[in-house]
């Protein structure tokens, strides 16, 4: 990842952000290989036996949601003609918690007043940027409200077979699941100090004035120290 | 004391009806007006009776009354067996017929109130869009919109609805998206009937560039004007639509008299 700002400095020594930092890279750190399982999954049915897709899917996918509470959704996105020929562009399932249990559920967007919104599907960031950079990215914190109705990270991957880009695979982190764990940690580093994602997208922030979801402006920037977490899209920022 | 405070306005509105009841007309409205409409074309296919239970979050015994309904009135017909299922119906000048009662059902005023209200949360939306500084996320809702080609009134409605709704989420606020959503299904049909107009159509298409355009360029108070022109325009023209199906009505009950 590359950063815009010229106030980056390379990772603080207090203990307090090297513990905050240590959480926060625990936090992330079982997805780049669940996104690898379900990508090998996807690009291997899709190069074999493209109709057993939509069921090994599942299965994969399944098995990640049920394997740690932190993950709200996953699942492949697509609109390519091999992937449409068997199955939706939206092959992605969400961790429903009912009567204490986790219950993963299709995402059936085709089916609800938002199927229209799919029509803009390559315009998404999540889409759009592995589309374009064929590399991984992480967007957010956005409401998705296709999914979860709440405040998440979206990770995603290019999905590419000989070099051909056949969509995206990805999971879903509600902010909340980060927020619950470094609250305190935050706190510890600064009273008002704000976790940023993408260098200046609020993820969490301990000033009321900055919501989660907003976009600090240059000249907001200025008055923080940002301190990026290693591997991740996000960092941290302290006031100067 | 309690007796005041079970009286006074506020707590009446706690303990207003919730209507559990009207869950079956409710539902059968939506898919009336989208019958109606040509959002639901004749020969399109419903979802299975357990997957629009799940979607409208009601029993499978409310949504198989809400199909019955529409299966005596014929709006809809069902198929048994392999790619059976039920279909919309495909006379369509009966949801024309349809459409036109609805309309004239509703009051000038309750019609207004809906727009004032649909125009409300779309102003909200932009607003919330500029203060958390996110214009620059337009730019791929502009694209999505440009992109589209609506040839007749249903696919512009579509459009319509998809744009709106981008928009809703783009303000990052859950609240807004839910009454984006609602006002749309209760009201959305209704108000974007004009799109079955070229020139209106046009007209929406034209405001809708301008509406994007200025937000993107951060001149939200320009892009709130575009969009209630939108509004005002559309609003005018059910209007007139609802007078020549009053007129109508009004016609052939003197015939039947």
């Amino acid at each position: 990842m590359t950063h815009k700002g010229t106030n980056v400095r390379t990772i603080s020594k207090t203990p307090e952000m090297t513990r905050l930092v240590d959480v926060i890279t625990a936090w992330q750190a079982q997805i780049p290989e669940t996104i690898e399982r379900v990508s090998s999954v996807a690009i291997e049915s899709l190069s074999t036996a493209p109709r057993t897709l939509e069921a090994r899917l599942e299965e994969v996918v399944f098995d990640a949601l049920n394997s740690t509470s932190k993950f709200a959704g996953a699942g492949i996105v697509s609109v390519h003609p091999a992937v449409l020929d068997q199955s939706r562009s939206l092959l992605w399932w969400v961790t429903q918690r009912e009567n204490g249990r986790v219950e993963p559920l299709p995402l059936d967007a085709d089916l609800t007043e938002l199927g229209t919104y799919q029509a803009g599907l390559e315009d998404i960031e999540w889409y759009r940027v592995p589309a374009t950079t064929r590399r991984p990215h992480m967007t957010g914190p956005f409401v998705d409200y296709m999914c979860t109705d709440q405040f998440a990270f979206t990770f995603t991957v290019p999905l590419e077979i000989s070099g051909d880009f056949y969509g995206v695979a990805g999971i879903d982190m509600t902010v909340r699941s980060l927020e619950e764990e470094i609250e305190s940690l935050l706190e510890d580093v600064s009273d008002e100090a704000i976790l940023l994602s993408n260098n200046d997208l609020v993820a969490i922030s301990l000033d009321p004035r900055f919501a989660t979801g907003s976009r600090l402006k240059p000249a907001q920037l200025e008055s923080y120290v940002l301190t990026p977490v290693p591997g991740t899209f996000l960092s941290i920022a302290a006031p100067r | 004391m309690e007796d005041s405070r079970t009286h006074s306005s506020v707590t009446a509105a706690i303990y207003a009806p919730i209507g559990e009841k009207a869950l079956v007309s409710r539902i059968r409205q939506r898919l009336e007006d989208a019958i109606a409409t040509g959002v639901l074309a004749p020969g399109d296919r419903l979802p299975g009776e357990s997957a629009l239970a799940s979607r409208f979050r009601v029993s499978l015994v409310t949504v198989r009354e809400a199909l019955q309904h529409l299966r005596a009135t014929d709006l809809i017909y069902t198929k048994q067996g392999r790619g059976g299922g039920s279909f919309v119906a495909v006379d369509s000048s009966h949801a024309h017929a349809l459409l036109e009662r609805r309309i004239a059902a509703l009051s000038r005023a309750e019609i207004t109130d809906l727009a004032t209200y649909y125009r409300t949360i779309v102003d909200g939306v932009l607003r919330t869009i500029s203060a958390m500084g996110l214009e620059q996320n337009l730019g791929a809702v502009r694209e999505t919109f440009l992109r589209s080609d609506p040839t007749d009134g249903a696919e512009a409605r579509s459009v319509q609805g998809g744009l709106d709704l981008r928009l809703a989420g783009e303000s990052q606020s859950v609240r807004l998206v839910h009454e984006q959503i609602r006002i749309q299904n209760d009201f959305g049909a209704l108000l974007w009937i004009g799109l079955d107009d070229p020139d209106l159509r046009n007209s929406i298409r034209i405001l809708n560039g301008t509406m994007l355009n200025e937000m993107i360029s951060g001149d939200t108070d320009a892009a709130i004007q575009a969009r209630e022109e939108a509004v005002t325009i559309s609003l005018r023209w059910l209007l007139s639509r609802r007078n020549d199906a009053q007129r109508h009505e009004r016609e052939n009950n003197q015939q039947n008299a």
